[in-house]
């Protein structure tokens, strides 16, 4: 059953969803086409100097290149709207169909509790996942393309010295990633404890959320110091962000986020 | 025959107050039961969890032998008192979508009933008048072949036409197989229909009777005599 | 349109009297066959149950038969829903010259005044 209820979510919420990637697609192929350009017009004025470094001169540029970094910023700013639109459009539709009135469709499905609850989580999942690798894959692919076609200076490298860069920036994109998923079952998490309380639903979930997020940002700070001060280095870097405390802390916050959640709504589900 | 519905010391408590108080019900096939009661006498506390929509906090509720879950809910067939539907869904739409999850939805049944109303599958939910949504909810409930039925309040606040459609329509699908429970406070327009009463007041049970031996042994109506029960 | 059924009397009496009275109005022919149980039931408004009690009841007395596949079929017996109708008749004339007595009429009095409404009727 629960394979079937996925796949009716997936079908509920297609339309929107397919829409608002498609577009943000489209986005990002703007995004990369004027960034060849840019890219183009910006190598196009650039000497190696004998020191091996790379000199660059940013005067008489065209009028074209500042509409093109002007279009950038729009395309980029109107991505940043379509995945707050994307994001709000799923979790509304998964309060509205387990704590509104569809709640009493939902619930009086043959199926347990937890099948109908983690479908509709798993269905955010595939949405945000679907919104986001591609979106990257495209503009990797794009930024990379752009640079071995305009960059005179561009050494192409082995892929054994090319592959440990890419891994460890898919590695970067997937703990980001990890970090979303986090935070939205942290907030599928207080809307259940929300509900708990029939008078002040609105504010436990709110405050719930904020206090969960701020305590979650201190830990992952904190790990980060600590795996800083470890490394013995004044700075942080990429490698304190994804250190084993903060993926571990990721980790059991997401399990523990989701089993809480299922509890709660198995033993106490209450619809108006 | 195992009972269809077996209840035994179900009681729910929110807090300090008591919704239900040791309720002991059996309920067999091939009837038509009223659940009769006054606002706040644990009807629908009851009946959600029956359905699975609330946990109580003692006793034991078995629909054919089964505890409350997904094998209940496969044989149970619940019609809320307020529109459970998308409502930007289409009828039909709403029709696939009982058909893709209820193994015992007659699709046949539903398309004709629609048909016979007049109701066209391409419209949206939200277009229909308030007696077409309620009737299209209570085709969709009713196109089940389950073996528990529940109907809360399928009569409240619809026109005398689309009440005698409604209340033909549950007649007309009765199975001696399966039973029927219609909670409600319009007694009058139902006691016709119903050939069991259960009285429910302040969470428990008053009464559980054949609707005949009621009428004999009171010389009046059922209506009449929870007037006179209830009277505040 | 469903049946009259007042509110006071166990439904399935009154269920027997209205198939009664349909069968000797000649609503039902002899040897015609009754709509099923659920059918009459969704006509009459009422819990099928009842309507079948209300049936068995009429089987009981002779004037509706069962056939095992077939359903159930008014009698053909003429002389019984003869029988009925007068004894029916008789219950009707009875209250009849009931409630005229206590409006404080003597028989006599009700003769004539159902003589003259006759005359006036034709």
């Amino acid at each position: 059953m629960l394979k079937k209820l996925i796949a009716y979510d997936l079908k509920r919420t297609r339309p929107v969803m397919t829409g608002i990637i498609l577009f943000t697609f489209l986005l990002t192929i703007i995004i990369v086409i004027t960034n060849a350009f840019t890219n183009k017009i910006d190598n196009a004025q650039t000497e190696k100097l004998e020191s091996g470094l790379i000199q660059t001169h940013s005067d008489n540029l065209p009028p074209i290149y500042f509409t093109m970094t002007n279009i950038q910023t729009i395309a980029l700013l109107a991505i940043l709207v379509l995945a707050t639109l994307a994001t709000i459009y799923m979790l509304r539709y998964y309060y509205k169909t387990i704590y509104l009135t569809q709640g009493y469709l939902s619930f009086t499905l043959p199926a347990k509790t937890t099948e109908i609850v983690s479908s509709k989580m798993l269905v955010t999942y595939i949405w945000a996942l679907i919104f986001i690798i591609p979106s990257i894959f495209i503009w990797t692919f794009g930024y990379s393309v752009a640079e071995r076609l305009f960059d005179p200076h561009y050494e192409k490298l082995s892929v054994s010295a090319y592959l440990p860069g890419l891994v460890l920036f898919a590695l970067d994109i997937l703990f980001i990633i990890f970090e979303i998923f986090v935070q939205i079952m942290a907030f599928f998490f207080c809307l259940s404890i929300g509900q708990l309380c029939r008078k002040l639903k609105l504010h436990v979930t709110v405050l719930s959320y904020i206090g969960i997020a701020i305590a979650s940002m201190i830990l992952f700070f904190y790990n980060m110091q600590m795996h800083q001060m470890k490394r013995g280095t004044w700075w942080w870097d990429y490698d304190d962000v994804i250190c084993p405390a903060n993926i571990i802390c990721a980790i059991i916050l997401f399990i523990s986020f989701y089993v809480a959640t299922i509890k709660i709504t198995n033993k106490n589900l209450n619809l108006e | 025959m195992s009972n269809l519905l077996e209840i035994q010391g179900l009681h729910k408590k929110y807090g300090k107050k008591t919704a239900l108080n040791d309720i002991n019900l059996s309920i067999e096939p091939g009837h038509i039961i009223g659940l009769l009661g006054p606002n706040g006498s644990g009807k629908t506390t009851l009946i959600k969890i029956i359905c699975g929509l609330l946990q109580p906090t003692g006793g034991s509720v078995l629909v054919d032998g089964n505890p409350v879950g997904p094998k209940s809910k496969a044989i149970v067939s619940y019609l809320p008192d307020r529109t459970y539907l998308d409502e930007s869904m289409t009828v039909g739409s709403a029709i696939d979508m009982f058909k893709y999850f209820y193994d015992d939805f007659d699709e046949k049944r539903a398309e004709e009933m629609l048909s016979s109303l007049n109701i066209d599958p391409k419209n949206k939910i939200k277009t229909l008048s308030k007696g077409n949504k309620e009737k299209v909810q209570l085709i969709l409930v009713m196109s089940r072949k389950a073996k528990l039925y529940i109907l809360d309040e399928p009569i409240a606040g619809v026109d005398p036409a689309a009440r005698d459609y409604i209340l033909r329509t549950i007649i007309s699908n009765f199975e001696p197989s399966a039973s029927l429970i219609i909670a409600t406070h319009l007694i009058s327009d139902v006691e016709p229909v119903l050939d069991e009463a259960i009285f429910l007041q302040d969470g428990n049970i008053r009464l559980y009777k054949p609707i005949d031996d009621i009428r004999v042994e009171n010389g009046k109506s059922v209506d009449a005599l929870f007037r006179e029960v209830y009277r505040c | 349109m469903p049946w009259n059924l007042n509110s006071d009397a166990p439904i399935f009496v009154q269920i027997i009297d209205h198939l009664q009275t349909d069968i000797i109005s000649g609503l039902y022919k002899p040897g015609d066959k009754l709509p099923s149980v659920r059918d009459l039931a969704a006509e009459a408004g009422v819990n099928p149950n009842t309507m079948q009690k209300a049936l068995s009841d009429l089987e009981a007395t002779g004037l509706v038969h069962s056939e095992r596949t077939s359903g159930r079929f008014i009698t053909e017996d003429d002389n019984m829903i003869k029988n009925m109708r007068i004894s029916l008749v008789d219950v009707q004339i009875e209250n009849f010259f009931k409630s005229m007595e206590k409006l404080g009429f003597t028989k006599e009095e009700i003769l004539k005044l159902v003589k003259q409404y006759t005359d006036k009727k034709n």
